[in-house]
């Protein structure tokens, strides 16, 4: 049958050859987006023709906030003004404390010959929009490779640990939450050092903390803080407070809910920390960076209702930190008594730390 | 329903493609915690309209380009709404006949399993790379997108309707 439509009434493949067709193509794309980056150039470029989209579907929020901005009382603003002065009188006393402390530490630091911390810088950035998506949790932000955004960067807030930079296109990226399914955390317990990963639950905004025995230390309303040994988070930051403990005796392990500190329905700011932490301590600086853990580095509140009885070592090195602006000032005697603690195992450093405050 | 008996203008290119860029405008709004949950496809209700009503101009293959958009849109995996969208596209051209021979709540009812079955397909795709069983209330979009269609041809045909005709003879 040599037989052939006339040109007007070709419609091309059949359905079902394009669809069979379409399904492979899917297949194959998806298959080279897990594993190649060829894709990248697409989906950047679908990304900033959907900008303006996106600036549509934010208008009625931003309307919305605009509005609610406008008509705030003049008492609201009142009260919240003098909240705000309170807060600054008092973070300012903190920031007094930490930088004599910053300083000393320094200068410990060097005497005990490790690595100096570097002071984490952050880019401010706003959340454009809260995820579409069921089944993850991210958010979307303002800035993008433009404003030198990676992938890999850490995202706090006033109060803690966000998340983490996952994608990055030319004037925004993806941030995934730290309660994004399978997102894992290092964190250490503040009350007594003790080391772990937490995971994002995804579903209901929780965290969970696996592999810890039933007999394991750890109660309701701990404080779980970033330990750093990962390279990703800067260490110190809150990440979550415990929240249930389930010590099941028929599992071997218990079963551990978190809170997370800080959340993304409190604030449309956030930070992204651009200097990459410290590389993790070795064994020999173990000791002394978890003193530094103790006292927090963004202004974290030391855990002060374990305050040791200080010892005469300690009160020295504590009587040191009015003087500590101008480290040099402090003799050699003193700078060898700084020095031993902090070859010592974990609890004595942390011990300096706290008698200093 | 006087569908039959009314006689429309031929739809008009661009107004496919405000449809479409409205429909994932609508897609991309934030809706919180529950609206998440709640919210229908639109961009797919879109499409399925213009497949089931004029399968002449908007065919599989803008589908699947659309569900790559949306992918982007996301965050996802390339490919895995591609896949979904094109699937249901499908099923909407084979389906097509049939639907039009019923009045709008009837066809709201063969919407229904479309829309099920896109989301079905989405959840299989993040089930297999590891995520959590999102729970029975994922579905309840596809049902508020079905309610939606008893409203979106009449909506959709607004700019085919003759105007009256005001031609002073």
């Amino acid at each position: 049958m040599d037989h052939t439509p006339p040109p007007f009434f070709n419609r091309g493949p059949s359905p079902f050859v394009r669809i069979v067709l379409f399904i492979l193509f899917s297949i194959l794309f998806m298959v080279v987006d897990a594993r190649q980056h060829y894709l990248d150039v697409i989906r950047q470029g679908v990304g900033v023709a959907l900008r303006p989209l996106r600036q549509l579907a934010d208008l009625p929020s931003v309307i919305a906030e605009g509005l609610d901005d406008f008509f705030t009382t003049q008492a609201t603003l009142r009260r919240e003004n003098e909240a705000m002065r309170q807060a600054r009188l008092r973070d300012s006393i903190r920031l007094q404390r930490y930088q004599a402390l910053e300083a000393e530490n320094a200068y410990l630091r060097k005497l005990a010959d490790t690595r100096g911390r570097v002071d984490p810088r952050g880019i401010v950035v706003e959340i454009l929009s809260t995820g579409q998506d069921p089944f993850s949790r991210k958010v979307l932000v303002d800035k993008g490779s433009a404003q030198k955004i990676t992938p890999g960067l850490a995202v706090v807030d006033t109060v803690g640990v966000v998340g983490q930079v996952t994608r990055v296109d030319m004037l925004s990226s993806e941030v995934t939450l730290i309660t994004d399914k399978d997102q894992a955390v290092p964190v250490e317990v503040v009350r007594n050092g003790l080391r772990a990963v937490v995971f994002g639950n995804g579903r209901d905004g929780t965290l969970n903390l696996p592999f810890f025995s039933t007999n394991a230390d750890i109660a309701v309303g701990d404080v779980l803080v970033t330990s750093g040994i990962d390279g990703v988070y800067p260490a110190g930051l809150p990440v979550a407070v415990v929240a249930t403990v389930d010590r099941n005796s028929g599992t071997s392990f218990a079963k551990i809910t978190c809170k997370p500190s800080a959340g993304v329905h409190h604030h449309k700011q956030l930070l992204v920390l651009t200097t990459p932490p410290a590389p993790p301590p070795s064994a020999a600086q173990a000791a002394s960076s978890s003193a530094v853990t103790a006292a927090g580095v963004m202004g974290v509140p030391p855990a002060a209702e374990t305050k040791p009885a200080g010892g005469p070592p300690e009160a020295k090195v504590g009587g040191s930190a009015p003087a500590a602006a101008a480290p040099g000032a402090i003799p050699a005697s003193k700078a060898t008594e700084a020095k031993t603690p902090s070859l010592k195992p974990t609890p004595t450093p942390a011990t300096v730390e706290k008698g200093k405050n | 329903m006087g569908r039959s008996n009314e006689i429309l203008l031929p739809v008009k290119g661009s107004f496919i493609l405000l449809s479409i860029l409205g429909g994932l405008t609508l897609n991309l709004l934030p809706w919180g915690e529950v609206g998440t949950l709640l919210r229908p496809d639109f961009l797919l209700l879109v499409l399925v309209y213009w497949i089931i009503y004029h399968p002449m101009r908007v065919n599989i293959g803008i589908a699947w380009l659309l569900g790559l958009v949306v992918d982007v849109a996301y965050g996802n995996l390339f490919g895995q709404y591609a896949l979904a969208y094109a699937l249901t596209a499908y099923l909407a051209l084979v389906m097509r006949r049939r639907v039009l021979m019923f009045p709008l709540g009837q066809q709201a009812l063969h919407i229904l399993p479309l829309l099920l079955l896109m989301q079905a397909i989405v959840m299989l795709i993040k089930l297999s790379s590891g995520t959590y069983w999102p729970g029975p209330a994922y579905f309840l979009s596809s049902a508020v997108g079905a309610l939606l269609w008893l409203w979106l041809p009449p909506l959709m045909q607004i700019p085919q309707r003759k105007k009256p005709n005001t031609d002073p003879q």
